[in-house]
């Protein structure tokens, strides 16, 4: 008897192949590609006093420090295209972009305006596109937000109209590479700080979590949810190949300077300014924010030693800045030119510079690798598609109490008098807080009628790749979740891109609820973790329909009835069997999946297990066992192979088969003294032909020969079934993918929480 | 002011020309040669006043009886050696030559083990730090952070209680929300559990002509690439040391790896992309690896084809070894540049050893009825006495694996009341601005930020899995992850607390300040 343990364990443990790309659809460099790309760009630095947003007091803009942009890349290929456009700003408002639609239909009305994906980069020091309707004491000349909205627009809509028309045949390549960018900005301690760290009503209430929280404390425990160094990138190359510009996506909302009186696109200036220097003044750039509503640039802990790393390393840049400061509005009359070499304000510029920095080495980096692989005719699809969200629900309660403490606010004071700027900074932030107590009583009640949000999610695919959209601060797990779900090989997540359905707001997860602290609390969760979830299943979907599988999204367990019948099937018989399908990919080098279908029927004497089993692609070539491969050999999983699991309790029994009619039948009974012996059942029996797309096999399984220890219900079974695709392409490339119909990790044999099987009787 | 700083390095092999046992996982392989060097690397500093001497072994853990061969050889050879201040930290390779006693199974395949190879590593290792010692000379050193993405977190948490549809799997984990090396392409999949740290504490040595002599690289990854090899490789360390010398000389590398216990060198997501990064980066590397990979039993008897598939997954793994190594390398080159700016030639040294208490992991007697029961069970099962020698190690290894940890839960119920606190050396270290604090565990991350965020230094590098007299290793865990459960948090694996987690805090804290 052959023992088997060590080979079978590793049937669905990672499968790492080395396959190449350069023989998919996606890869082949036609003589003319069908992909076409432009670039186009517009400052977005109104002049005038434009109110700066992104505190809860207002700033009014003393001039521009940086260029802030909107950067607009087309990708088109005739018959889909997707326009992404990156704003220096918090958050873009749905009037900019309604308004910006309008224009473009009226002057370039081939320019696709559904397919437009505009993102705020968050940066702090940014035009506010907001309405701004000043309904406090007030002294300062403040440009109107209408007539900001309409000078964005049409900025926006200028660039969107430059890289239309400027679009020429082009490629696109991408790869991911690691910069660190963000750091966890939610600190967790190990006792409730709500008492010890008041936030201050209006802002937010705090709990185990307060942002931004002090960490050099004893009751520090960690940070919530960590970091995320990924990045991800996608370069765009004109048609002789040159290297025209690049989407960048990092977790890192673009905060450095966030409290600014000067425009200041934060980081994303600094790397454009390296780019630049590199590649040409024309490269575009797409700066997105991926999912980073509890990430910030700022480190909380080492922060001596941030100190002295950019007195080392950037001392002449301090130096020059300290000379030059960005402008401030005088206060009494006075400018405060006083900037201290070691002062927030420059260790916040020399934040920017470090992250540029490293932004920069990984494209460099990613780049050199990424760019052997062009491709000018990627599949280009691009699907928008409202989504309801369930409202963040919270009780009565603090409805309540936020009422108490809105009629509290009521009688603080507006300043009435004095200088004009701390007029203005008072009272504008007494305004925010009060806005935000009064918004939670409007939002319970209207949560009452309309428990869900509407909001449009963009999914685009290019190639192996994806970009999903949302108009959140959206925490970082869940980009964990659609990222570690998706079938592409990397999905760029997209925060805080505009819905004209409305604006964004943290959503936070449980974890975050549970932990309250700035954006975890219901000032600023429009959505609930439960809505928060939605939004991933529901962009899982999007991007499973783009790839054109199926969903990968099944109740587990599974209850499957099986249909009794007379004897060994026919085909009419098989007709009215069940068929189980759309596995799990476990691991795959596949674009597209291969088909697989099971279906089941019994006679109470044998359960027949029929398996149907495509490939990728038509013309593939299914690798099958070896001719000369005995029956039962224990490497049978190694080639193009169905495995079926059937089992009770502790119990079970597994049959790996094959085309060829390789069949190897393993028992995994808890009675047996050494697991995954094989069995070699008497009265098995199989068969199997190739068809024309792959192959098919039915397997017969003796049910009276299935012993398990411990009682169950009689024709009840656990069950699940995965396949080992393996299959060749005409250019020998050799194509894997592991799936399994129910979820399964750890030992492949422990079917006892998996699906269930009834025999109808 | 201080006294001027003396600075040595040595450095000895650790590949004996034997087979050595390799543990690391649960069944235990037998070295079939060496595939990049593993060594034991050592950097002394004193000043006349005080020492440390730091040594990294290539290996899963040291045992506490190898440090006190270290040391009494040390201590009969070079009395001026204070043994006491001797850190030894074991890189993490699951990779090295085993320092343990294995155990009682029939051995199927020969092979030196236990004493014997404790005694050739404990030679080697002393020779290193007499090396180091008689070579040290004046120098200065200089110091600084960076990036670089070493270890990803490693504790996928989903929303359902996962060790229910897994079922139990005794002696090895119990799973709940956490799972260790999770699927993330689950419906359920809700969050790494502490996600991870991507900084890089670098401590560089000069001589008195300011040129650089080595480096203690300190990052929070447990060098575990190609962890199921059955061939000695020090994992991207070799990588690092390798670039290293190619760029600055024959150089000293201590690495050490900061608190780690939830992280690791492997990706959880983006596992197509990642072997796309490393075919279009790295075809050269992938053939020259296919060329001549990492063997395994049985290797020889595989058809071409079969030879190609077995090593497609080590391939992969070496591949990640040498992305994580061009990442280290590029941080110790950016740091380097504005770090050595400012290089000190008599920074205070001040070398505390302590022992300090720490709270036992505590479990209801449930619990320990349950384990002795699969401890009894384990013990009824039969080892495997005849057949192909390689099944019978590694079912024999794994069964003795499972006996060994049902059965020290029910020991440990045993201290719970006599010995409440377990006793735990702790070395903390003040050079100029910065500090070294130890541990012998496999440390979870949070603890590092809290001693870091805490610490009056500027940078405290924090060094896992550092052997002392009262003992080495195990995980410790913090409260989420005991309450998430999963292979690393569970009484199978912990022996101390997470409350006595936050004591070695404390305690660790409270030794930085004083020698602030």
């Amino acid at each position: 008897m052959k023992k088997c343990a060590a080979t079978v364990i590793m049937l669905f443990a990672a499968l790492f192949l080395l396959p190449s790309c350069a023989s998919t659809q996606e890869c082949k460099k036609s003589a003319a590609g069908t992909l076409k790309v432009g670039w186009g760009r517009r400052s977005i630095a109104m002049k005038g006093a434009v109110p700066i947003t992104g505190q809860f007091f207002m700033r009014v803009a003393q001039g521009a420090y940086t260029p802030v942009e909107a950067s607009a890349l087309v990708l088109e290929d005739s018959k889909d295209a997707v326009i992404f456009v990156s704003c220096d700003v918090v958050s873009v408002n749905p009037k900019v972009l309604i308004a910006a639609k309008e224009l473009l239909k009226k002057e370039l009305p081939a320019v696709p305006v559904e397919k437009i994906i505009i993102n705020a980069t968050h940066t702090h020091a940014g035009p506010s596109t907001h309405d701004n309707v000043i309904t406090y004491p007030n002294k300062v000349d403040i440009v109107p937000g209408e007539k900001v909205q309409k000078f964005i627009a049409r900025q926006i809509a200028d660039a969107v109209k430059e890289a239309w028309q400027s679009r020429t045949s082009g490629a696109v390549s991408y790869g991911y590479g690691f910069a660190t960018t963000g750091h966890s900005r939610r600190t967790i301690y190990l006792k409730d700080m709500g008492k010890k760290v008041k936030a201050g009503t209006g802002i937010a209430v705090n709990g185990h979590c307060v942002m931004y929280g002090n960490t050099a404390t004893a009751d520090f425990a960690s940070y919530e949810a960590g970091t995320d160094t990924f990045i991800n990138l996608l370069y765009t190359f004109d048609a002789q190949g040159k290297l025209s510009g690049a989407v960048i996506n990092v977790p890192c909302p673009a905060q450095t300077s966030e409290t600014a009186w000067a425009y200041n696109a934060s980081f994303w200036h600094n790397v454009r300014e390296k780019l630049a220097a590199r590649y040409g003044r024309k490269i575009g750039v797409i700066a997105q924010s991926a999912a980073a509503g509890d990430l910030a640039p700022r480190q909380l802990h080492y922060k001596d030693a941030e100190k002295r790393r950019y007195m080392l390393k950037y001392r002449e840049l301090m130096e020059s800045y300290v000379k030059n400061p960005m402008a401030r509005p005088a206060v009494n009359g006075v400018v405060d030119k006083n900037v201290p070499l070691d002062s927030n304000e420059v260790i916040e510029l020399m934040r920017a510079e470090d992250i540029a920095n490293r932004i920069v080495a990984a494209f460099d980096e990613v780049l050199s690798w990424a760019g052997k692989e062009k491709f000018d005719s990627p599949v280009l699809k691009h699907q928008v598609k409202t989504l309801r969200l369930p409202k963040n629900d919270f009780p009565k309660a603090i409805v309540l109490d936020e009422q108490r403490k809105h009629a509290a606010s009521m009688k603080e004071r507006f300043k009435t008098s004095g200088d004009p700027i701390n007029m203005l900074v008072h009272n504008s932030r007494l305004n925010s807080r009060r806005r935000r107590m009064a918004a939670i009583t409007t939002r319970y009640e209207q949560t009452q009628k309309e428990p869900y949000i509407l909001t449009d999610v963009h999914a685009v695919r290019i190639g192996n790749i994806a970009f999903a959209t949302n108009r959140f601060e959206l925490f970082l797990d869940y980009q964990h979740r659609i990222q570690g779900r998706s079938p592409f090989e990397q999905t760029f997540i997209v925060q805080l891109t505009v819905d004209p359905k409305g604006t964004g707001s943290y959503l936070a997860t449980e974890r975050g609820e549970k932990n309250k602290g700035y954006s975890a609390t219901p000032y600023s969760n429009q959505v609930s973790f439960k809505g928060g979830q939605v939004l991933v299943n529901e962009t899982v979907k999007m991007l499973y329909a783009l790839n054109d599988r199926k969903t990968a999204l099944r109740k587990n367990p599974a209850v499957i009835t099986v249909p009794k019948v007379k004897g060994a099937p026919g085909a009419a018989d098989w007709a009215k069997a069940p068929r189980l399908k759309d596995l799990s990919v476990i691991t795959t080098n596949l674009l597209q999946q291969a088909p697989t279908t099971l279906r089941l029927l019994h006679d109470g004497k044998f359960l027949y297990v029929k398996a149907n089993c495509g490939t990728a692609a038509k013309g593939d070539k299914v690798l099958a066992p070896p001719v000369s491969m005995v029956q039962r050999d224990g490497s049978l999983w190694q080639y193009e192979s169905i495995e079926f699991f059937i089992g009770r309790n502790k119990d079970s029994y597994q049959f790996i088969f094959a085309p060829g009619g390789k069949l190897a039948d393993y028992s995994h009974s808890a009675a047996d003294k050494v697991s995954g012996v094989t069995w070699n059942s008497r009265k098995v029996w199989l068969t199997t032909t190739f068809t024309a797309d792959g192959w098919e096999g039915v397997l017969a399984i003796p049910l009276d020969e299935l012993a398990f220890t411990g009682k169950s219900k009689a024709g009840e079974y656990k069950f699940n079934f995965g396949r080992n695709a393996f299959s060749q392409k005409a250019s020998g490339m050799t194509s894997r993918e592991t799936g399994a119909y129910l979820p399964l990790d750890g030992p492949f044999k422990n079917i006892a929480n998996c699906g269930t099987l009834k025999l109808a009787r | 002011m201080a006294a001027q700083l003396n600075i040595g390095w040595g450095k000895r092999s650790l590949a004996p020309e034997f087979p050595v046992p390799i543990p690391g996982q649960f069944y235990m392989r037998v070295s079939l040669g060496t595939y990049t060097p593993v060594l034991a690397s050592a950097v002394v500093l004193e000043n006349g006043e005080d020492q440390v001497i730091f040594v990294s072994c290539d290996m899963v853990s040291v045992v506490p009886d190898l440090l006190l061969k270290v040391q009494a050889l040390l201590a009969a050879e070079v009395p001026e050696i204070q043994g006491e201040k001797l850190i030894i930290n074991a890189t993490h390779t699951h990779a090295g030559p085993g320092s343990l006693d294995l155990g009682d199974y029939p051995r199927s395949v020969e092979m030196k083990e236990g004493e014997e190879v404790r005694i050739f590593l404990a030679r080697q290792i002393a020779d290193a730090v007499k090396e180091a010692w008689e070579k040290r000379a004046p120098g200065s050193i200089a110091y600084g952070y960076g990036f670089a993405t070493t270890g990803h977190s490693r504790r996928v948490i989903y929303m359902d209680d996962i060790g229910q549809r897994l079922g139990l799997r005794p002696g090895i984990a119990i799973d709940g929300h956490g799972k260790m090396y999770g699927n993330t392409n689950d419906d359920m999949f809700a969050s790494y559990e502490a996600g991870t740290d991507p900084f890089i504490n670098l401590f560089y040595t000069f001589d008195k002509d300011e040129k650089l002599t080595g480096a203690v690289v300190n990052v929070p990854c447990p060098s575990q690439t190609g962890e199921n090899a059955w061939v000695l490789h020090a994992s991207f360390w070799h990588n690092v040391r390798e670039k290293l010398a190619a760029k600055y000389g024959e150089i000293g590398v201590v690495g050490q790896a900061a608190a780690a216990g939830d992280l690791s060198p492997r990706q959880l997501h983006y596992r197509a992309a990642e072997l796309r990064r490393y075919q279009l980066k790295y075809p050269e590397k992938i053939a020259e690896y296919m060329a001549n990979p990492m063997i395994f039993p049985g290797y020889e008897n595989l058809s071409p084809e079969d030879k190609k598939r077995a090593c497609e997954n080590s391939c992969i793994e070496y591949m990640r070894a040498e992305d994580i190594a061009n990442r280290i390398v590029a941080a110790f080159d950016e740091v380097l540049e504005w770090a050595s700016q400012e290089k000190f030639t008599a920074p205070e040294l001040k070398h505390e050893v302590r022992v300090v208490d720490l709270q036992r992991r505590m479990f209801p007697r449930e619990m320990m009825e349950e384990e002795k029961k699969n401890h009894e069970n384990f013990m009824n099962e039969e080892m495997m006495l005849e057949g192909d020698k390689w099944d019978q190690l590694r079912h024999n290894s794994l069964l003795n694996s499972r006996r060994v940890r049902c059965g020290s839960v029910v020991k440990r119920y045993e201290l719970q009341e006599e010995q409440p606190a377990i006793p735990s050396d702790i070395h903390v270290v003040k050079i100029g601005n910065i500090a070294f604090a130890t541990n012998r565990f496999e440390l979870y991350m949070d603890y590092m930020h809290r001693i870091q965020a805490r610490s009056p230094f500027e940078q405290t590098f924090i060094v896992q899995l550092v052997t002392g007299p009262n003992g080495c290793g195990s995980y410790l865990a913090t409260v989420r992850g005991e309450e998430n459960k999963g292979y690393s948090a569970s009484p199978y694996c912990n022996q101390v607390s997470p409350q006595g987690g936050q004591e070695l805090v404390e305690e660790t804290l409270k030794i930085l300040k004083e020698i602030k």
